[in-house]
């Protein structure tokens, strides 16, 4: 089945996404300008965004106008807990891993490593051994 | 802020294809973000890597949708060569490291109510199958790799252990 999407939805993501990839902020009259918008639909979009927490605006006079900038509030996922995690490297990994099957997490060895080990400074390396001797088998 | 966040994401892509290919696999994303488009030749002469070894850990992230390519066609004399430009896929590294996240939680929950619901026996050997009740009774309590008596295993440590790491990885995923 083909999702039809509305040009404003497509708008929102096209705002967010040019807000996220943006270095210092976007300012919003600048936004417009950069979709071919009017100021209306732009500051819609905007302020809808804003309710949904995506992003956050701060006033700034900009070229002798008061104006919005636009900043991500979307925090970057951190994976440091995830560190020697074997799932990275698995071939079976998102495949056939799955409970009950001839691979699943509960038999991992992988796993059991990643467990005992991280108490210790992390299986790093023990575990990354693990992988390409089980990849090479 | 924006120059953090990129800094942030540029840090969790190179910190994910590591955890994918290990540390060649970084030199290799290393130079694809610097150069933005190179085909295999560039990338090996910029890490110092072998081509054979840059194409597989191309292919390597390329199943894990961390980089994409463009294919040139060049005629050369009457046959048509393809060349790939491949490009580093940093927006999507956000959502992969989320799912990576999910996916792995949702794993080790599987492999805690395992281990909560069984009763393990274990020869002691590093390596060996660890055995629930059923098929050490199977095995007459004798491990199937190495013929050695089975022992009830002690799961408090490993359970200890485990349950840190699930609520270490579930308040990461909260901050």
């Amino acid at each position: 089945m083909v999702r039809k999407v509305s040009r404003r939805y497509r708008l929102e993501g096209k705002v967010l996404n040019i807000i996220m990839r943006s270095k210092d902020g976007v300012v919003q009259t600048d936004l417009y300008k950069m979709l071919n918008i009017s100021s209306r639909e732009g500051s819609r979009i905007c302020l809808k965004l804003e309710s949904w927490g995506l992003i956050k605006r701060e006033k700034v006079l900009h070229k002798e106008r008061w104006t919005y900038k636009l900043y991500s509030t979307r925090k970057v996922p951190k994976i440091d807990s995830l560190k020697g995690s074997p799932c990275f490297a698995c071939q079976y990994f998102n495949r056939s891993c799955s409970p009950g099957s001839a691979i699943s997490p509960e038999r991992c060895e992988l796993l059991d490593k990643w467990i005992l080990t991280i108490g210790v400074g992390g299986a790093d390396a023990e575990v990354k051994e693990a992988v390409a001797s089980r990849e090479e088998a | 802020m924006g120059e953090d966040r990129l800094d942030a994401v540029s840090h969790l892509y190179t910190q994910i294809v590591g955890l994918i290919g290990g540390d060649e696999a970084i030199e290799v994303a290393e130079a694809l973000i610097q150069l933005k488009k190179a085909n295999e030749e560039q990338i090996s002469s910029k890490t110092g890597l072998r081509v054979g070894d840059v194409r597989k850990i191309l292919f390597k992230l390329y199943e894990k949708a961390l980089i994409t390519y463009e294919e040139l066609k060049k005629e050369e004399g009457d046959r048509i060569k393809s060349i790939f430009l491949w490009m580093p896929l940093i927006d999507q590294v956000e959502g992969i490291a989320t799912n990576y996240r999910r996916i792995i939680l949702q794993k080790l929950r599987e492999k805690l109510a395992f281990i909560e619901g069984n009763e393990l026996y274990h020869c002691g050997k590093e390596g060996h199958k660890i055995l629930v009740f059923d098929e050490a009774v199977e095995n007459l309590f004798k491990c199937p790799v190495c013929g050695d008596p089975l022992f009830r295993m002690d799961k408090e440590e490993y359970l200890r252990k485990l349950k840190t790491l699930i609520k270490t990885i579930e308040n990461e995923e909260k901050e």
